[in-house]
């Protein structure tokens, strides 16, 4: 059995009550989410939170969680950049389990351990729908067929969204050469 | 980009712990809507269980056949129907965007209920009537469902209300559910002066909470919460009806007249700050939320708005 065909089918499992199908697909996705969390979230520890509110999130909605050729790991990225933009807000729905979970280890600069920090600062200030697709497309590297897929919007609109989204992050970058930038308004509010 | 794998911790064993721990439960944290009209919901949130097969009344839409969607919605009626009702006639099934009247049709002979659930694909505001009954206020995402007491003749018009564009899916179905029992003298009680405190609200959750261990399906988890109580129960606890019987009983009423009394309390508060709250009818958890911005406590706003 393929690694992809083993989260429809744990999650199936899962649903009807295998509890340890759920732990599996925690084990195979849990540091792909930290990751991508990481280079979203200024802080490490937020990066923790993400993690447990996108596999709650997946629970919550384990009837209309969808699959990208078998592979919860497109929803669970999208749903940690949906999380990481709002954290305050999805943090409320888990306050309970939030605080009853041990602390998070002390995660050292991570931007930097990454050694990517005008790539991460710029990314971080891409409207949410561009946060998207560059996530999928570029750092996680499916094709636009399959990002189109896992946010549910039309092949066209991903392309697009990815060539804008190209454009901004080359402007802030250049621009990072020379002055630290602040969020922007649109980067802010915009969803 | 770096591929180094952050490394697992306690904080992660803690974690894996609970996820496994909640799917083997099979139970969903939950809040009930308050319903302001008395023809009120008698099953709220539930679980899927399994597929229907027969006929359906498939409307087109404006979105074609959502099948996965529609599936959902469909898995959601027949667990909150489970093995205490029965699916009657024939079920609509739609799937589209925007606003939309959807009619049932006539109800069979022994129907008393309607199943409705809707699987919202996109997370948007989504208002859903049934006849007068509001069964969805506010916003809408993953896939949720209830029954609603067929009492009026216009119970089998079911309108959906959209401001935008987002996409839906809807699947409904007469039922026929046995009679369920009036409130306890203990919740009628409670509801005497037209009023609920915190500590009524308490003790017909605790009432509500043995009745369910009494049937066999004991609460799954109940978090500490101030202001209100989120809870599991299992599948088989609403399949099974007790969990319908339990809350009609001991709770629903108490349950309801707290809640609406939260709502209005922070919408006063809300008001006074200078926010819109959310439309009448959002959850208690997202009105909850609006309170965050502006650092105010539920106790703040009830002393203020009296």
């Amino acid at each position: 059995m393929s690694p992809l065909a083993n989260d429809s089918v744990d999650w199936a499992l899962a649903v009807a009550g295998d509890g340890e199908a759920f732990g599996r697909i925690f084990d195979r996705h849990r540091a792909r989410v930290l990751r991508h969390s990481l280079r979203l979230v200024v802080a490490g520890g937020d990066a923790e939170d993400v993690v447990a509110i996108v596999f709650m999130e997946a629970w919550r909605k384990r009837h209309s969680l969808r699959f990208v050729d078998g592979s919860a790991l497109p929803w669970l990225i999208v749903t940690a950049t949906n999380v990481s933009h709002n954290l305050a807000r999805s943090s409320r729905r888990y306050e309970r389990l939030l605080m009853k979970l041990p602390d998070a280890e002390p995660v050292a600069d991570h931007a930097a351990s990454f050694g990517e920090d005008d790539a991460l600062s710029a990314l971080r200030t891409l409207p949410l729908r561009d946060q998207q697709v560059v996530t999928l497309c570029i750092i996680e590297g499916m094709s636009e067929k399959e990002t189109a897929s896992a946010l549910k919007i039309p092949p066209g609109t991903v392309k697009s969204r990815l060539s804008r989204a190209k454009a901004r992050l080359a402007t802030q970058i250049h621009r990072a050469d020379h002055v630290a930038l602040p969020l922007s308004k649109e980067a802010a509010h915009e969803y | 980009m770096s591929t180094e794998t952050p490394r697992s911790s306690r904080r992660d064993a803690e974690l894996r712990r609970t996820l496994v721990a909640v799917a083997r439960a099979n139970t969903n944290l939950r809040v009930r809507p308050a319903t302001r009209t008395v023809v009120a919901a008698i099953a709220a949130f539930a679980l899927a269980g399994a597929l229907s097969g027969g006929a359906v009344s498939a409307i087109a839409g404006t979105l074609g056949n959502q099948s996965s969607e529609i599936d959902s919605a469909r898995s959601m009626v027949q667990s909150v129907v489970g093995t205490h009702g029965q699916l009657l006639g024939t079920p609509l099934s739609y799937s589209g965007q925007g606003s939309t009247v959807l009619d049932l049709g006539s109800a069979p002979a022994t129907a008393n209920g309607i199943a409705i659930a809707v699987d919202c694909i996109d997370r948007a505001p989504l208002f859903v009537t049934v006849g007068s009954a509001d069964v969805s206020a506010g916003d809408c995402e993953g896939t949720s469902g209830q029954e609603v007491v067929a009492s009026a003749a216009d119970k089998h018009l079911i309108k959906i209300t959209s401001p935008g564009s987002n996409r839906y899916a809807v699947y409904a179905s007469w039922v026929k559910e046995p009679p369920l029992p009036g409130p306890s003298a203990a919740q009628t009680a409670a509801l005497s002066d037209g009023k609920v405190t915190r500590a009524e609200y308490l003790a017909a959750f605790n009432r509500y909470a043995g009745c369910m261990t009494a049937a066999g399906y004991p609460l799954q988890a109940v978090p500490d919460d101030y202001v209100y109580y989120p809870y599991a129960i299992t599948d088989n606890a609403v399949s099974s009806g007790a969990d319908a019987r339990c809350y009609a009983s001991e709770f629903k009423q108490v349950d309801s007249t707290w809640q609406i009394y939260v709502q209005d309390t922070v919408a006063a508060c809300l008001v006074a700050g200078g926010v819109s709250p959310l439309p009448s009818g959002t959850s208690i958890v997202d009105l909850l939320e609006q309170l965050l911005p502006s650092h105010l406590t539920f106790d703040q706003c009830a002393a203020a708005h009296q």
